[in-house]
């Protein structure tokens, strides 16, 4: 047993030696990188390669600077510069601007490499990005367009999912609009650039930017993001359609699409513009001045009656819809029990809601049938809380009623008190 | 001295009578004051309902039930599961349905659509519905929100 434990002491324990020394320095070698190491000696500013590199979704998942530079990283550049970056080692020039998209597409557009960090990962970024604006600009020659890096930064890139990245879908507007609110930069393109003014005016950019509900669109739910422009005019409520399907198909069954299509109007965006997309409020149907009926409809022409009565219509469910509200809290507030009114009430405001929602047929039966219906429901609401009100007004009297009885009592019983007593000292 | 003695004692009682008779006053109107007043806070919401019995929904199918002053759907899936959420939807809150033509629970608002597990899967819904408890007790669907 002795000699067994010797001969291991003799053999193994040198080899396992030898071998856990030998596995320490090839995994340094494997982790060596010298690029960062050298380029940290002259690179001081935070937005600098060496440094902005450190916090890359590219550095943490294993692959080195040399990956898309070339080069050799385990040469200490120090020492050999040149051997370093030696071109017959890989080593190219970063890629000028109109490079970008073709140099991150080198991996980016290969499945076969890229499964391995994700095995659903998309690799038609490239292609979409061919059929962008973006795209066809810069194969004209336009160096000004955003390419991958204008976006997602060369050497800082983070996952989208990461709210510090500049793709992260509530940072999406700003960084669209380091180029698209800059009118210097954009002269030329002969587009607006209050772009992100108006978005952060509207319904999504309220949505997203100040609640933070992510779900809300960014500009890339409507441009696309890789694929990026401006969608067609008859695409539009294919566009909107996505996130908003049932309004979608109302407006295109209704006789508003083929008017639409003949004068050339951008479908939903005509009513709803586009960046500054508001919520709506009653002055927006009818032929008012700030309705958007009346942007085609003047007073007395072919649908304007139509548009009135259909404003009225809405507008008078929504009055006695809030009227039953306005009687619901008081009762409420009163201490009554409303549990059964406020549910009924959940039934009207989706009547209600539904009403909008069929404005986009543009028929003034159909909207009727819903108000007809809502009102119906509002009207038996209305009634249930003016009975809790009443039930708490016949509550008052009855008790005024009975305290005026118990205080005839009670002053009855200190006369025959007093009666009783004058008695006695009589 | 005797008289004195008397008087304390007659006083005595008297401020027991006024006393007495202050606080059994005290009992009558500050009930009826308080039922004057309105109550600070409104109805307590109901932590779990009964949302039917067990063998009046056929597979396949939902309904609505009352949970407090919201209402709730309950769902008798296809695989004969049970399961319940607030029928309100995440967009705008409008009462939810179940479609058994596509298994699904949707919103006739806006055309609104989540699976039978309450997540929004189509349509402008930005998040899944409020999930609730079943629990079958005897013969009773019982219904509770998940603390």
């Amino acid at each position: 047993m002795k000699s067994i434990n010797r001969h291991f002491n003799n053999i193994y324990i040198p080899f396992l030696i030898i071998f856990l020394f030998s596995s320490t320095a090839l995994y340094s070698q494997e982790k060596r990188n010298n690029c960062i190491e050298c380029h940290s000696e002259f690179e001081e500013e935070e937005t600098s390669p060496s440094i902005e590199f450190k916090n890359d979704i590219h550095n943490s998942s294993g692959v080195l600077c040399s990956d898309c530079h070339g080069g050799d990283p385990e040469i200490d550049a120090s020492e050999d510069q040149e051997l370093a970056m030696d071109p017959k080692k890989g080593y190219k020039k970063p890629p000028k601007h109109n490079e970008v998209p073709e140099f991150c597409a080198r991996c980016h557009s290969d499945f076969e490499y890229m499964k391995k960090f994700n095995p659903n990962i998309r690799v038609d970024q490239y292609e979409n990005y061919l059929t962008s604006q973006h795209g066809k600009l810069l194969a004209t020659g336009d160096n000004k367009v955003a390419n991958c890096v204008s976006c997602h930064k060369a050497h800082g890139v983070k996952r989208k999912t990461d709210p510090a990245s500049t793709v992260f879908v509530a940072q999406i507007p700003e960084t669209c609009s380091i180029c698209h609110s800059d009118a210097e930069y954009m002269k030329g393109y002969a587009i607006p650039t209050d772009q992100l003014e108006k978005y952060k005016e509207s319904i999504h950019g309220e949505y997203l930017l100040e609640e933070g509900d992510l779900s809300a669109p960014a500009c890339n739910d409507c441009h696309g993001n890789h694929g990026a422009a401006p969608p067609g005019i008859e695409s539009v409520h294919n566009v909107c359609g996505v996130c908003h399907p049932g309004n979608s198909q109302l407006f295109l069954n209704s006789t508003h699409k083929k008017y639409f299509e003949e004068f050339d109007f951008p479908e939903c965006t005509t009513c709803h513009n586009n960046h500054l997309i508001q919520k709506l409020t009653k002055e927006s149907l009818g032929i008012g001045e700030q309705s958007v009926c009346g942007i085609c409809h003047a007073e007395g022409e072919v649908g304007s009656a139509d548009a009135v009565e259909i404003k009225n219509s809405i507008e008078n469910f929504s009055a006695l819809r809030d009227n039953c509200q306005i009687l619901s809290e008081e009762a409420e507030r009163k201490g009554m029990h409303v549990a059964e009114i406020k549910y009924q009430l959940n039934n009207v405001d989706t009547e209600l809601l539904k009403a909008r929602s069929m404005v986009h047929s543009f028929s003034l039966e159909n909207v009727k049938q819903i108000t007809g219906e809502g009102t119906k429901l509002a009207l038996d609401v209305r009634e249930m809380a003016n009975d809790a009100l009443k039930e708490y007004q016949i509550r008052r009297v009855g008790l005024v009623i009975s305290l005026f009885f118990i205080f005839i009592a009670g002053t009855a019983l200190y006369l025959k008190i007093k009666d009783i007593d004058r008695r006695r000292t009589k | 001295m005797m008289e004195e003695k008397n008087k304390s004692r007659r006083n005595f009682i008297n401020y027991l009578l006024g006393g007495g008779f202050t606080l059994v006053a005290s009992s009558v109107i500050y009930p009826i004051v308080r039922f004057m007043l309105p109550p600070k806070s409104t109805e307590a919401e109901p932590m779990a309902v009964s949302a039917g019995k067990v063998g009046e929904m056929h597979l396949n199918s939902g309904k609505i039930f009352k949970f407090g002053r919201k209402p709730g759907l309950l769902i008798y899936t296809k695989q004969g599961e049970y399961r319940a959420f607030m029928a309100t939807c995440s967009h705008l809150d409008c009462i939810v349905q179940f479609r058994d033509d596509s298994e699904s629970i949707w919103c006739a608002c806006h055309n609104g659509y989540y699976d039978v597990n309450g997540n929004n899967v189509s349509g402008p819904p930005p998040r899944p519905l409020e999930n609730l408890d079943v629990i079958i007790k005897d013969d009773d669907i019982m219904v509770s929100k998940i603390t």
